[in-house]
């Protein structure tokens, strides 16, 4: 390792709280002292990537308070240092660190609530690209429909939560009281859409069971004829054909489906 | 004009000097708080500056809005992640992205930072300082000009504010930039408030950090504010240009001649009316140098896409 390559490494584990002295690598000979300098630059490297963290999950620090939201944030940046070159990716991991951490493993509603706020975070700057015309798809030959597989807008995100943590999300936006939560986890149990729109809003909206499943069928490749086999889970056999085209016509209106690809 | 004697006896054979200094006027930092703003009022602002990173994302608003103000202003792209002076290996996936994005935008140069951001792939998305000496001018030239080939232009890098000075350090801050800036060809981004601050802080005078720099490398302007907490000064970019950085503003001008002037507000960003007056400041400023009579170099007029330095 060269000797500049020594010194920024310890340096950096310096101002992250590693502790590696680097002080008398300093010049104290004049202006402003060696330790001082140290302390602006180790403040400001955990104050930038805390601003971030609640920049991006304002939602998420209202909810836990100033005191549990400063804990969290310092154990995930000690546990998660930036390797992204953009602030905007720093909190990528935090769903998964909640979801690990000891002091919010009872409460699920912590780590949902993350991940919602990621997912309107990557649906708001996710690629563009063009929405497709239903009357493309009423133009398909009959025999193409067993095969036929929606393509979807890269903003389009799905999440499944098992506790209130969309409520909650909406309280912290709206401004209002924190929802109450006396039933056990589960009972909750949602199922949502985050997507961009054209004029590049961002919306979220539920979806039942059997959508959900129909969304995520075809999300991963799978075809018509498939999803309908899916459907009669949820529904008589003579309801399913015209159900999974009533989704299909849904998420074409949403402007969620970029092409109707045939095999 | 001042520093004609620039170019050093170990310039690299293939290092071109600089041609003709581009005038873009006087130009803002873009920020999202005033999108709406300067597209529906269309300011008296010459060019905008904007963060690369913020728009080296996939789609949505940020690329829809940078459109509309590519198609309105000239574009100058600044970036807070290449960490030249770093290390670890230059990031050619971040430099593919920066290269599409300059495709994309066609800006009038691409800019970042001579610091480093980070250690063993750890980005401390801090401009961090470098020491002053042999191995990182030749560390640094030689990742510049790895740059510049790969982007295939001359990069713009700006001076820091700094808060520490490392004991390896054998030379100024200001032999470090020209060094630097002549040896690999690069320009030089000139943030004043920067050369205050650092001049605060480490005790030097700053009108012997601009009469060190290489006049022709200079190719913009920052100017912005900082907070004052008397033993030592913090780069805080929230506050309107105070009075030291005004004067030391003219005195580069006088020095250099025309050079494209930006404000730069990185928080407590005030409504764009505040800054557009701000930015008429720095006009009736820049004319107070321009016009100073007698013994000072004179600028040339701006009048023109190009100013010789």
């Amino acid at each position: 390792m060269s000797a500049l390559a020594q010194l920024q490494s310890d340096f950096l584990r310096c101002i992250s709280g590693a502790g590696t002295p680097v002080a008398s690598q300093l010049d104290g000979s004049q202006g402003i002292a060696p330790g001082l300098g140290l302390q602006i630059y180790t403040h400001a490297y955990a104050a930038r990537l805390r601003e971030a963290l609640k920049s991006d999950h304002a939602a998420l620090a209202w909810y836990l308070g100033d005191e549990r939201w400063l804990r969290t944030c310092n154990d995930y940046i000690a546990l998660y240092p930036s390797q992204h070159r953009s602030l905007r990716n720093f909190g990528n991991h935090l769903p998964t660190f909640l979801r690990r951490h000891s002091s919010h493993q009872a409460n699920p509603r912590v780590a949902e609530l993350a991940a919602f706020e990621r997912a309107l975070l990557d649906s708001f700057d996710a690629a563009d690209a063009p929405r497709a015309e239903w009357q493309a798809l009423l133009a398909l030959p009959e025999e193409c429909w067993p095969t036929l597989c929606p393509s979807f807008q890269p903003s389009l995100r799905r999440q499944s939560t098992r506790t209130n943590a969309v409520q909650v999300w909406m309280a912290a936006k709206s401004g209002q009281p924190l929802p109450r939560n006396r039933r056990p986890v589960g009972v909750h149990r949602a199922h949502w859409a985050i997507w961009r729109d054209a004029d590049l809003i961002t919306h979220f909206r539920s979806l039942s069971e059997a959508e959900a499943a129909a969304l995520d069928h075809f999300r991963a490749g799978g075809d018509f004829a498939a999803c309908c086999e899916l459907l009669l889970q949820w529904l008589p056999a003579d309801e399913v054909p015209a159900q999974a085209l009533g989704f299909l016509g849904q998420w074409c209106s949403d402007g969620w489906v970029v092409s109707w690809t045939t095999a | 004009m001042c520093n004609a004697g620039i170019v050093p006896a170990d310039r690299d054979p293939g290092v071109q000097a600089p041609g003709p200094r581009p005038w873009l006027g006087f130009g803002l930092g873009l920020r999202t708080e005033h999108f709406n703003d300067l597209l529906e009022t269309n300011p008296a602002v010459d060019w905008l500056e904007i963060n690369s990173e913020n728009f080296m994302v996939a789609g949505g608003k940020p690329r829809r809005y940078l459109e509309a103000f590519r198609q309105r202003y000239p574009i100058v792209m600044h970036g807070v992640s290449m960490n030249i002076g770093g290390s670890d290996p230059l990031d050619f996936d971040y430099l593919r992205a920066l290269r599409q994005l300059a495709s994309d935008v066609q800006p009038a140069w691409v800019s970042d930072h001579l610091c480093w951001t980070g250690a063993n792939g750890i980005n401390s998305h801090d401009l961090l300082p470098l020491p002053y000496s042999d191995e990182a001018v030749a560390h640094v030239v030689d990742r510049v000009q790895q740059v510049q080939d790969f982007l295939g232009r001359e990069l713009v890098l700006e001076n820091l504010s700094s808060y520490v000075r490392f004991s390896t350090s054998t030379m100024t801050e200001w032999e470090f930039l020209r060094e630097i800036a002549t040896r690999s060809g690069c320009r030089l981004l000139l943030d004043i408030n920067n050369v205050v601050v650092s001049a605060r802080n480490h005790g030097y005078d700053s009108d012997d950090f601009l009469a060190g720099l290489p006049a022709p490398h200079i190719w913009q302007i920052h100017l912005a504010g900082h907070s004052d907490y008397g033993t030592h000064v913090i780069d805080t970019h929230d506050h309107a240009v105070p009075d030291a950085v005004w004067s030391l503003y003219e005195s580069a001008i006088r020095r250099f001649g025309p050079i494209s002037t930006m404000i730069e507000r990185d928080d407590h960003i005030p409504p764009l009316p505040e800054l557009i007056a701000e930015l008429d400041q720095a006009r009736r400023h820049f004319a107070a140098a321009t016009a100073q009579p007698a013994d000072a170099p004179q600028a040339a007029s701006p009048s023109q896409d190009t100013v010789a330095a």
